[in-house]
């Protein structure tokens, strides 16, 4: 179901990247609206707090379908970044996010050294309704825009944790901006 | 915590407004985006509400005016964490701007929010375990300006 493509081309991206390593492919799944009818099922709850406000499902999956989504994307994407990025990953979790217009995540980094988060990913679900705004921005150590990232279909972007990872998500102007993101881990 | 509005009339508002002189837009994107004019006159109306209201006999420490636009925020873990200070933020803005608020909390949870309201005032006794936060500004609201008066206020000791 995951394609990722040319490993080499991909660890030659991850190194050249700037900001920061990241890649980011395009057409990484093969069906990817059989992704939206899982998460039918999956309850789905609005999380505000002052760096964020946005749509989402709990930390950890309540149905068993959603499960095998996330078990089958760290078993087929982690030994490709593992080998892409020289990271030891191996599992990742798993959220859906639904950033509906005004929704936003502000700039931060996901370094927290209790949590030993390696990656961070999202992968942008086909919506019903495409959205305007919700770019995926990633800082420079000058804390400017280095690099932005369209949250278009069937993309998955892949990128580093670290104490300078500085990155956003655009507030949604209009339309929903559907994904699957989470994290990668030893 | 408490909002007393119409704290202060509009002309006053805009006295306070008008005494801000140059704002300098703070550049840590990881805490904040907002600019902001330093030593800006408290007015003693709103200190003496602080006073009844807190039963405390206080002086003002400093007040600055922050000024927002669409885009802009601050986080809870930008800015001072103060013991026993009071601070009041008054809100001298031309017109309400929807959701922009001032949020103080504790371990993480709002437990008082400050409206948009011109011309009102919070009145707030900090402790080391409240942080705030002023919400970010939808950039859907293109033309939206909110100006707010922060102060902060000691006990006068001695």
């Amino acid at each position: 179901m995951w394609r990722l493509g040319d490993e080499a081309a991909l660890a030659e991206a991850w190194r050249a990247a700037r900001p920061f390593p990241h890649v980011v492919v395009d057409e990484a799944v093969v069906a990817p609206e059989a992704l939206l009818g899982v998460l039918e099922e999956e309850p789905v709850e609005r999380y505000v707090a002052d760096l964020y406000d946005f749509d989402a499902t709990a930390p950890e999956p309540t149905t068993e379908a959603f499960r095998k989504v996330r078990a089958r994307f760290a078993g087929a994407v982690a030994p490709v970044l593992a080998r892409v990025t020289g990271k030891d990953v191996a599992r990742a979790d798993m959220r859906a996010f639904a950033y509906r217009a005004g929704h936003y995540l502000l700039p931060h980094t996901d370094y927290q050294v209790e949590l030993a988060r390696q990656l961070a990913y999202a992968y942008y679900l086909p919506s019903p309704e495409p959205p305007v705004g919700g770019e995926l921005d990633l800082f420079d150590e000058d804390q400017r825009v280095a690099r932005v990232i369209e949250p278009r279909a069937n993309r998955l972007v892949v990128f580093d944790v670290g104490e300078t990872t500085l990155h956003q998500v655009r507030e949604v102007l209009d339309g929903m901006r559907l994904s699957l993101a989470g994290w990668f881990y030893a | 915590m408490i909002v007393v509005g119409d704290a202060v009339t509009e002309a006053e508002a805009a006295a306070v407004r008008a005494s801000g002189g140059a704002y300098a837009r703070y550049r840590r994107i990881d805490q904040a985006s907002y600019e902001a004019a330093e030593g800006v006159p408290v007015p003693e109306g709103i200190v003496r509400i602080a006073r009844e209201v807190t039963g405390r006999d206080l002086r003002v420490v400093d007040g600055r005016l922050l000024r927002f636009v669409c885009g802009d925020y601050t986080l809870a873990h930008h800015g001072y964490v103060e013991d026993h200070a009071v601070e009041l933020v008054l809100d001298v803005s031309l017109a309400a701007v929807p959701g922009a608020e001032v949020h103080y909390r504790r371990r993480g949870r709002v437990v008082f929010a400050m409206p948009s309201q011109p011309c009102a005032l919070a009145v707030v006794e900090r402790g080391p375990t409240i942080t705030a936060n002023h919400t970010y500004l939808s950039k859907r609201l293109r033309e939206a300006e909110v100006i707010r008066l922060v102060a902060r206020l000691r006990d006068i000791v001695g």
